[in-house]
């Protein structure tokens, strides 16, 4: 089974996947990795990667991380070349919940990834769009 | 195929713990459930799409479920609804 690995600045990781059990209840094989802003880069990227061997069980690891460009995403970046990973940004709410709920699928890492993209930018809505449109379908 | 209609009698409406848990147990079904709203027909084994009906309490919700388990599963679903989602008042 695929692992997931939820990393950003700040605490937003760690809070997401609590948020996120919340909701849909604990799942195995999820972790999250806040990276503080007076934490040392290099003490982050070893933490980070023994959570990654540590997921890895064959399947991969998909890394949710905040911002591309930010150490997050680079810190990632720079165990891709090493481990089975891929990495996709702008981590939210609606990603880590449908992550978590495909997770368990047989599913390929490289599809894996490329649905929770097309999942996190698929469920950012202006509100009155879909609130408009349903009222139309109403009338 | 069975077709009902339900109204959602917790206070939260179809939020997003009430949503996973539908769908947790839609999954449980080897039947197709599919639930509509104003027209917008959402897949009961997606909380994402579930969630998209945005359905607050007195919502009334079409549920159509097609397969081998239509009973079983229209029966879990309309007790699920009925218990309010197990949430207090």
């Amino acid at each position: 089974m695929i692992g997931i690995i939820v990393v950003t600045h700040g605490n937003l990781a760690d809070v997401l996947i609590q948020t996120c059990f919340k909701i849909i209840g604990k799942r195995e094989k999820i972790e999250s990795h806040s990276i503080q802003w007076e934490d040392d880069a290099e003490v982050a990227l070893k933490t980070i990667e023994k959570i990654v061997k540590k997921l890895d069980d064959g399947d991969g690891v998909l890394a949710l991380t905040d911002m591309f460009g930010g150490t997050p995403t680079n810190l990632m970046i720079s165990l891709s070349n090493n481990y089975n990973l891929e990495i996709v940004t702008g981590v939210n709410l609606p990603m880590v919940i449908k992550a978590a709920t495909l997770q368990s699928k047989e599913i390929d890492l490289k599809e894996f990834a490329s649905k929770i993209k097309n999942q996190g930018q698929r469920n950012i809505y202006r509100v009155a769009e879909i609130l408009s449109m349903k009222g139309k379908r109403n009338g | 195929m069975v077709e009902k209609k339900l109204v959602l009698k917790n206070k939260l409406g179809l939020h997003a713990r009430a949503a996973a848990k539908l769908v947790q147990l839609a999954e449980q079904f080897k039947s197709d459930i599919k639930i509509v709203k104003d027209n917008v027909e959402a897949d009961g084994k997606s909380i994402l799409g579930v969630l998209l009906l945005a359905a607050p309490v007195g919502s009334e919700l079409i549920f159509r479920v097609d397969g081998e388990d239509e009973q079983e599963a229209i029966s879990a679903i309309e007790q699920l609804i009925e218990d309010k989602f197990g949430e207090e008042e």
